[in-house]
């Protein structure tokens, strides 16, 4: 450990504001689950998020070059856990995403996101044009393409497309020419119908339902209906913790976790939601500072990686629940339960810390 | 790329974070504040389901408190059909034992996801065996169900209810708000899966309680005779009505056909019309009493007075009237006393129209006499202004007028009480909680002064002890009244009926002090069909029976061959056999039961035990071996406990055993039967 490098320079905002959103997700998970089988998650969720802790002062400590150098290992890494978790992978809620590690079960792909961060990074750090040519996107698109195929395949198609603003942030960064953005959107539009055959019926059925939303209220639009009377009833100051009764008798799908912030919104109102979204954007301009004032680019590309990723899970889950896009499984970090995922966000917050004790080094 | 370039970007990146922050909280504005009423209420829509509970109906007491209409607990069945697996199965089981067919039920379960009737007020026995079948997403709700334990006894007084145990006729109508108050509401909370969730009951208030002015006694009396006076003389309907003189309350309304309030629904709508308010027909001789009480009061004549009764035929307006019996010369008095026609036109003429008009409007004719009972006539009596030449002579011996029973009894009640109009009444308080409260009653309207009244009623004598109401002598009492006998008005042809005649006898006794008016009216009687000779008889019948009950002290000797046969009289006990309570048949024609061991009656006047439900200490168990259905049901009532009743007959079996301790509320299960050998067992456990 180099000399100068201090707990004392952590950003400690950042992180009072990352456990204000985990006691808010606490808090909601204990209102959510109380009173059913599901009763004790909370205590769960608290545990995660203190050895989550534990592993940002950890992952902190060494230095972030030092992690970089490593890239192209964490990327076989990666590789190869993917592949594992398609051969020999545990199968929930009609996907492979688990594999089994120490005891428990460990979602590789919210691991795999971290390793893409660090791999991104990495390149972009080495980009050393004035604008990104035209042949560095490529290769870093071919970079990331392949495990978010191998995610797809899983399926997850809710992880697999956070790779892909982080590579639009990272590219963008780093230079990105407008008519290579043009191009990639013009073959992404191109792809599109191509691509609705690949999506399993229950993806476009997700689709088809956001479009028409009222069509269907106790097929498929159920989710989205019943999140947004959630949200609606809760009024501005709510019904009170453990009283929303949408939450309560189990309309709010998947409460505890993808739905959360609709509970929220229930049980404590307008008022509620509106803290939480300052605090998670109080928190995202927290990182783009962080990233700002990074020593190198290295540690700055490190950094919106990290924001890239939070920001997009804020922004889908966020949009789905208040019924701006159609359902798609992304869990609202730090608030929803899950440990793989608060894991994730408190290893890229101690990448993030990483960045930002070491501003002043030479 | 420079250093700046970099900046600007990720200057921009943090600004299209806080736009997207702003447009998230918009929207959340729209939907939590602008569109939260909406969502409210869709959220509550599909959360909740409300059951509205029949609310529990107070009792109906006659004026000694004893109960004419109850409410007793009994279950009603409902399904959360999204809980049913297998509905058709489920319909097939409960069809069976419902004795309905299952389509019918397995529609109603169709029709709802999460609440849906099976069955409204079962019976014990059936509810016993659904709920022994111990189905998934079949329960229970505890509702009351009306029961009137006499049977018909003042049914037309106290009216019925309907399945939700809203007021449809009687006092159960016009006093629906105060009898039945707030209904209880059940709430069921579906949750997502329209699973049964949660259900809170909000118990209904009970309403005050109705105490009438009825005497169940008389009542009996007023009806059994009624019944025997049709029976006798083939009569299409009838109506006693018995009433206080002096203070206007109703002891008795009684009419033909009647109906069984407890099964009202499958009773013909014609029995269940209250004949003592709502008919019309015309008086006849009976309403001389008001043309010649005005012709006193105004002091025109007065009772010795000689009218020539022109041989029974006189002219009016070129009309030719006929008396019934050609008489010469009569007295005021054998006017009335013979029911000269002749003698009450000329009486009616020398008083004129305008005056005859007043005294009409005066005794409460053509106009509702305020009695407390729904569906009361106005009676027909045109405007004087629309008085043809005819009229005076026609009204004043009752024809071209329209009275109701009820009117004509008040008219008569003005003789006996000294000339004053009391409003004839039904409810004599309300009771809620310990708080009695009587209905304030109008003053009394003077009508007649008091010394006409006084040669009215010895006039009104006269008819009964040498004119044309000789049946309606009492042993032991003098009594005065009038008969009437008068042709049916047909409406539709504006004609009178050749044979349809309507025979009445109104009078009261003793007189003086009268202690009740009594007014029998017999509806086209085939064979005899005079007022003197059909309805007369009826009267004389009635009052003996309640002077006696009344413990009226006798006015004049006794006969001494009667004076046995008037105590005799004293049979009004046999009420008690009127009906035997059993809630199983509460919504069947109830069969009369086989005559049980007579239940001890309080005295007159006795208050009742009222009914204690205080939740307390334990209490131990009442032996109820041996009893009736019904007396059982009153004592568990009395000590606040919730029989079920299973069968009928006689008290075998009793779960818990007698004597063990049990808290107030409970439920007790009694089995009855009617097999001879446990019987005699039980009786003899009884008498133990």
């Amino acid at each position: 450990m180099k000399e100068g490098t201090s707990i004392r320079d952590y950003d400690w905002w950042l992180l009072v504001t990352a456990l204000s959103i985990c006691g808010i997700g606490v808090l909601e998970i204990w209102s959510a689950t109380h009173a059913s089988h599901l009763a004790g998650m909370h205590t769960h969720q608290m545990y995660w998020i203190a050895i989550g802790v534990v592993l940002m002062v950890l992952v902190s400590r060494v230095d972030y070059h030092t992690i970089m150098d490593q890239a192209p290992v964490l990327y076989l890494i990666a590789i190869v856990a993917l592949i594992a978790v398609l051969a020999i992978g545990h199968t929930r809620f009609g996907a492979k995403r688990w594999l089994p590690i120490l005891g428990g079960f460990l979602q590789v792909s919210e691991l795999v996101k971290l390793i893409i961060i660090i791999v991104v990074a990495r390149f972009f750090a080495e980009v050393r044009t004035e604008q990104l040519e035209l042949g560095d996107l490529i290769k870093v698109a071919a970079a990331v393409g392949l495990p978010l195929a191998l995610i797809m395949l899983q399926p997850d198609l809710g992880t697999a497309l956070v790779l892909v603003p982080l590579l639009a942030v990272g590219a963008y960064l780093a230079g990105l020419q407008w008519k290579h953005a043009l191009a990639v959107l013009a073959l992404a539009a191109l792809m599109l119908p191509v691509g609705w055959h690949f999506l399993k019926p229950y993806q476009k059925e997700r689709v088809t339902t956001f479009l028409r939303p009222e069509e269907d209220p106790r097929g498929a639009g159920y989710q989205i209906l019943q999140s947004k009377i959630a949200v609606g009833s809760g009024g501005f100051w709510g019904k009170g913790l453990g009283n929303g009764s949408q939450n309560q008798l189990g309309f709010v799908p998947v409460r505890y976790s993808d739905f959360i912030l609709a509970a929220l919104a229930e049980e404590l109102g307008f008022a509620g939601v509106f803290i939480a979204l300052l605090l998670y954007m109080f928190l995202l301009l927290r990182l783009v500072q962080n990233a700002q004032r990074a020593h190198d680019r290295a540690g700055m590309f490190l950094v919106m990686g990290v924001a890239a990723v939070l920001g997009f899970h804020v922004l889908v889950n966020v949009a789905m629940v208040i019924g701006f896009m159609p359902v798609t499984g992304i869990p609202l970090p730090l608030m929803s339960y899950g440990g793989s995922a608060t894991l994730f966000v408190f290893l890229a917050l101690g990448l993030v810390m990483n960045v930002r004790i070491r501003r002043f080094v030479n | 790329m420079d250093v700046r370039s970099s900046r600007t970007r990720l200057l921009i990146v943090a600004a299209l974070t806080t736009v997207w922050t702003g447009a998230a909280l918009g929207r959340l504005a729209y939907l939590q504040l602008f569109r939260y009423s909406e969502y409210y209420s869709r959220a509550q829509h599909q959360q909740q389901v409300i059951v509205e509970v029949g609310a529990r109906r107070a009792e109906i007491f006659d004026r000694n408190l004893n109960p004419l209409a109850m409410s007793v607990p009994v279950d009603s069945c409902f399904a959360v059909p999204s809980e049913i697996a297998d509905p058709d199965m489920v319909a097939r089981l409960l069809g069976k034992v419902l004795e309905v067919p299952p389509e019918e039920i397995a529609t109603r379960l169709a029709a709802s996801h999460s609440f849906a009737w099976i069955a409204r007020k079962l019976p014990p026995d059936k509810a016993e065996r659904i709920a022994a079948m111990n189905l998934r997403g079949i329960y229970f709700q505890r509702e009351g169900a009306r029961f009137y334990p006499k049977r018909e006894l003042a049914a037309h007084v106290l009216g019925y209810v309907d399945i939700d145990d809203r007021g449809l006729g009687g006092v159960e109508y016009s006093l629906d708000s105060h009898i039945r108050s707030k209904p209880g509401k059940m709430l069921i909370l579906a949750d997502a899966h329209r699973r049964w969730y949660d259900s809170s009951d909000k118990a209904p208030d009970t309403g005050a309680s109705v105490i009438l002015t009825i005497d169940e006694k008389i009542q009996y009396i007023a009806e059994k005779e009624l019944a025997q006076a049709i029976q006798d003389t083939q009569a299409k309907s009838g109506t006693v009505v018995v009433e206080n003189p002096n203070t206007g309350a109703l002891l008795a309304v009684a009419n033909w056909p009647t109906f069984n309030p407890n099964a009202a629904k499958d009773s013909n709508p014609e029995s269940r019309i209250n004949r003592a308010v709502s008919a019309l027909y015309e008086p006849g001789s009976v309403f001389k009493i008001v043309t010649l009480s005005a012709a006193i009061d105004q002091g025109i004549t007065n009772a010795d007075e000689l009218i020539d009764c022109q041989n029974g035929a006189i002219y009016i307006a070129g009309h030719r009237i006929r008396d019934h019996k050609a008489y010469g010369m009569l007295t005021v008095a054998q006017v009335l006393s013979n029911s000269s026609d002749v003698g009450a036109i000329k009486i009616g003429l020398r008083l004129g129209a305008p005056k005859f008009y007043d005294y009409i409007r005066a005794f409460g004719f053509g106009q509702p006499t305020g009695v407390d009972l729904p569906g009361e006539s106005r009676g027909m009596l045109r405007r004087v202004e629309n008085w043809t030449p005819v009229s005076v002579g026609s009204i004043s011996m009752g024809q071209e007028i329209g009275v109701t029973p009820l009117q004509l009894i008040t008219a008569m009640s003005v003789m006996a009480n000294g000339g004053l109009f009391v409003r004839p009444h039904v409810v004599r308080a309300l009771r809620r909680g310990a708080q009695t409260v009587e209905p304030p009653q109008p003053q009394p309207r003077r009508v007649i002064r008091q010394t006409t009244a006084a040669t009215m009623r010895s006039m009104l004598e006269g008819v009964v002890l040498n004119g044309t109401g000789k049946h309606a002598q009492l042993d032991g009492y003098t009594s005065a009244g009038k008969t009437g006998t008068a042709q049916k008005f047909d409406i539709a042809t504006g004609h009178y009926f050749a044979h349809q005649l309507i025979a009445s006898f109104v009078g009261f006794a003793p007189i003086n002090n009268p202690a009740v008016t009594i007014l029998v009216t017999l509806d086209s009687a085939i064979g005899a069909h005079e007022g003197g000779q059909i309805a007369a008889p009826a009267f004389k019948r009635i009052a003996q029976q309640i002077l006696a009950y009344m413990d009226v002290p006798h006015d004049i000797p006794v006969p001494a061959n009667t004076l046995r046969a008037s105590r005799q009289h004293h049979n009004y006990q046999d009420l008690a056999d009127v009906t035997d309570f059993d809630p199983a048949q509460v919504d069947m024609n109830m069969a009369v039961e086989d005559p049980a061991p007579v239940a001890p009656q309080p005295a007159p006047g006795a208050a009742a035990p009222t009914v204690e439900l205080a939740e307390g200490e334990g209490i131990p168990v009442p032996q109820l071996q041996g009893w009736t259905v019904r007396e059982v049901t009153e004592k568990c009532m009395k000590l606040g406990l919730s029989p079920v009743l299973v069968g009928t007959g006689i008290a075998v079996e009793q779960s818990p055993a007698p004597s063990a301790m049990i808290r107030r509320g409970s439920r007790i299960t009694v089995r009855f039967a009617r097999d001879a050998s446990l019987v005699t067992a039980a009786a003899r456990r009884r008498v133990r």
